[in-house]
């Protein structure tokens, strides 16, 4: 909660002259996201969803890696999407540009797994974190998971769901948070 | 009291907009009041709130008043006449906004909106022209046909500020007009109304969370950081550590800029403790939170509303989330329900008189409870008895009189470990992202003396844990930055201040 007097929002052209660049943060060659990759997959190693939402999916670096009969990956960015469809043409995924605040359950339905990783930054979400945070709790069905990772310096939103699990480790030169909770 | 907003959204390019989620606090803020619309308002009535917009901008339609609806509270919608459906242009000083068309405004009036009159053009009313003056105050037939009585029943002076000529002519259109800080309550039209900004507070009650903690330095920063991360904040945290001695002192010092803290001289045990902690805090609500346990980031948003509502209510309770390797034993005694190995949610009976007449034996008002400061004064606090500090106020209280109220999702995450699970890498790691991220606050306040504060603590730490170093060298060079960029803002607040004077 900021309280300095300006908190602007990046835009959807902005973000898409970003993804001009098929990996614009360069997540294929950092080592640092390999191990959050595999931090994630550790996590849910074992486990099937029957449905999943990636929330900000970008070029779906991650969404790959997400196992569930269905998964879908949204983002604002049209560019990243197209990028996401052309790597992952399987029809297990479909990847469509929402943005998370118009991410509902009366749009989209429910899942059993949400994940959402470097999101809930002010950059993105502004001041309206209690539209995303009643936007996740629709999407989940009962007893469903969030699963969310970001960079903990800069995040300043906690999700009001239950903590399941919780690890930090070094990213680049900042802390990674990986979080799993519960909806009711 | 008569509240003004101009725009609500998830940005704030300027001071006029108020981000969606303080608008949101707000809301549960008034609870404790009565709002009602200006038809209804009684000026000398303390408790009476009137909810205001000028311009009115489309903003307001999309994030302001389905929280409105949501919260069932009457607003009024000030709108200036020719710019309906259009932008600001007329405003040089703000980024160009879309105000309300007729349509978004109709929306708004099936949410519990008024649309009230703002003028034509927002000009001045000071000057002594009464031509100009009466074309402002005429509402245009096709407007008025749109929204007939009670609509347009009140006005707002543009910038507030009005002649007496103006308000004459007011006199004659309107039930009542308002201005702002500058109005007048005995004077009808020219009420005095509230701007708010994102740095103004509409509370009148305030809050205080209390974690007392004994020997718990290598947890308590989770429980201070489940604090922090209340999305209705509270107006304090205080950190009360009685005389621990492991290196808690250290520790909770890390979190000096965002709340307060006390260290007893010696150790006072857990009823003297909780005394002398709610005597040092301010706030007219207080929870304990154990400084091994975490309230869910809702904790607040969820049991505050009751308290501001119903006054007779005097403590309210949740469920809660047992977690860690013990958990499964307290679960399965108590009949917890299964989340996974080491998470067990445990639901606690409604409040009733069945449950107010076990309440003896059984206690289900755990001590994470949230209470009035009305309550504890009226039974004189915490009290040793044969049976748990918790379970004897609490029964005090409602044998006192009070009532009790439950909400039922599990707001406290309690935490049944034994002593080697407690990972120390695991939690060192998670202790030097909140140290960078008080770092980040500190830099956001600019005080240099934080910062330098900060920075000694780091280097201590540095040498306890040298695996870390990569991590805490990176910090080291950040603050030496951050201490060269304030250096340079200081000189150059140096350079203008004579210019300003
Ligand atoms: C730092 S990237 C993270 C990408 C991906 N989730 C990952 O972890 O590899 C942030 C992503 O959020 C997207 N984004 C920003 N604002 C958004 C919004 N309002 N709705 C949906 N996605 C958004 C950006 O386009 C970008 O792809």
């Amino acid at each position: 909660m900021s309280s300095s007097s300006q908190n602007k929002i990046q835009s959807a052209d902005e973000l898409n002259q970003h993804y001009s660049a098929e990996d614009p943060w360069e997540y294929e060659s950092n080592p640092h996201d390999a191990v959050r990759i595999q931090r994630f997959k550790r996590l849910i190693a074992g486990r099937r969803f029957r449905r999943a939402l990636d929330i900000g999916c970008g070029n779906g670096f991650l969404t790959r890696e997400i196992p569930a009969a269905e998964v879908m990956g949204i983002d604002l960015s049209t560019a990243a999407i197209e990028i996401a469809r052309s790597k992952l043409p399987d029809p297990r995924f479909q990847f469509d540009s929402l943005s998370v605040f118009d991410a509902h359950s009366r749009t989209l339905g429910q899942f059993d797994l949400v994940v959402i990783t470097g999101v809930l930054y002010p950059q993105y979400i502004g001041g309206a974190y209690r539209l995303i945070d009643a936007n996740l709790r629709s999407l989940l069905c009962p007893g469903g998971r969030l699963i969310h990772c970001h960079i903990f310096e800069w995040l300043r939103y906690t999700p009001t769901l239950n903590l399941l699990s919780r690890e930090t480790y070094q990213y680049r030169d900042y802390t990674h948070v990986l979080e799993e909770r519960v909806a009711e | 009291m008569i509240l003004c907003y101009h725009k609500v959204s998830p940005e704030r390019k300027t001071p006029w907009w108020v981000s969606v989620d303080k608008f949101y606090s707000d809301m549960i803020a008034l609870r404790s009041r009565k709002v009602v619309s200006l038809d209804d308002y009684d000026p000398l009535n303390p408790d009476h709130v009137v909810i205001t917009f000028d311009g009115v901008y489309k903003n307001i339609a999309q994030y302001a008043a389905p929280i409105l609806q949501e919260f069932r509270y009457p607003f009024e919608l000030f709108v200036i006449g020719d710019y309906i459906g259009r932008d600001n242009e007329f405003d040089v000083s703000e980024p160009l906004t879309p105000f309300a068309s007729i349509e978004y405004l109709k929306r708004m009036e099936a949410m519990g909106g008024k649309v009230q009159w703002h003028t034509r053009t927002h000009a001045l009313l000071t000057q002594q022209d009464p031509a100009l003056s009466a074309g402002e105050l005429e509402i245009p037939e096709p407007i008025r046909r749109c929204f007939p009585l009670p609509h347009f029943n009140w006005f707002a002076y543009p910038h507030a500020l009005s002649s007496k000529g103006s308000r004459a002519l007011v006199r004659t259109k309107f039930k009542g007009a308002i201005a702002c800080e500058n109005g007048d309550p005995s004077d009808q039209w020219n009420l005095p109304r509230k701007l708010v900004f994102e740095g103004t507070s509409v509370r009148n009650k305030k809050i205080s969370i209390i974690i007392p903690n004994f020997n718990y330095g290598h947890l308590v920063h989770e429980a201070i950081d489940s604090a922090l991360g209340q999305t209705y904040p509270a107006d304090e945290i205080l950190v009360i550590d009685d005389c621990s001695t492991d290196n808690s002192r250290e520790r909770i010092s890390t979190f000096r800029n965002r709340v307060r803290v006390e260290f007893n001289e010696r150790n006072l045990g857990i009823i003297d403790n909780f005394n002398k902690a709610v005597s040092l805090a301010t706030g007219d609500f207080i929870v304990f939170l154990g400084a091994d346990n975490r309230m869910r980031a809702d904790y607040l948003e969820k049991t505050v509303p009751i308290l501001l509502a119903q006054e007779e209510v005097g403590v309210v309770y949740t469920d809660m989330m047992l977690f860690g390797d013990r958990s499964h034993l307290l679960a399965e005694k108590v009949g917890a329900q299964q989340v996974t190995h080491e998470n067990w949610i445990w639901q606690f009976p409604e409040y009733n008189a069945e449950a107010l007449s076990k309440l003896e034996n059984v206690n289900f008002i755990h001590g994470s409870s949230i209470f009035r400061r009305k309550a504890y004064d009226a039974v004189g606090g915490y009290r040793k008895s044969g049976r748990p500090e918790d379970h004897d106020f609490f029964h005090r209280i409602l044998m006192h009189g009070w009532k009790a109220a439950r909400s039922p999702h599990a707001l406290i995450e309690y935490r049944q470990h034994s002593e080697n699970q407690a990972n120390t890498k695991l939690s060192n790691e998670m202790e030097i992202a909140l140290l960078k991220r008080e770092l980040a606050f500190a830099l956001e306040g600019t005080k240099s003396s934080n910062i330098v504060q900060l920075g000694t603590k780091i280097e201590r730490f540095s040498q306890k844990i040298p695996y870390l170093n990569r991590s805490l060298n990176f910090l080291s060079g950040t603050i030496l930055k951050s201490l060269g960029v304030l250096k340079t803002i200081v000189r150059t607040m140096k350079l203008m201040r004579p210019r300003r004077s």
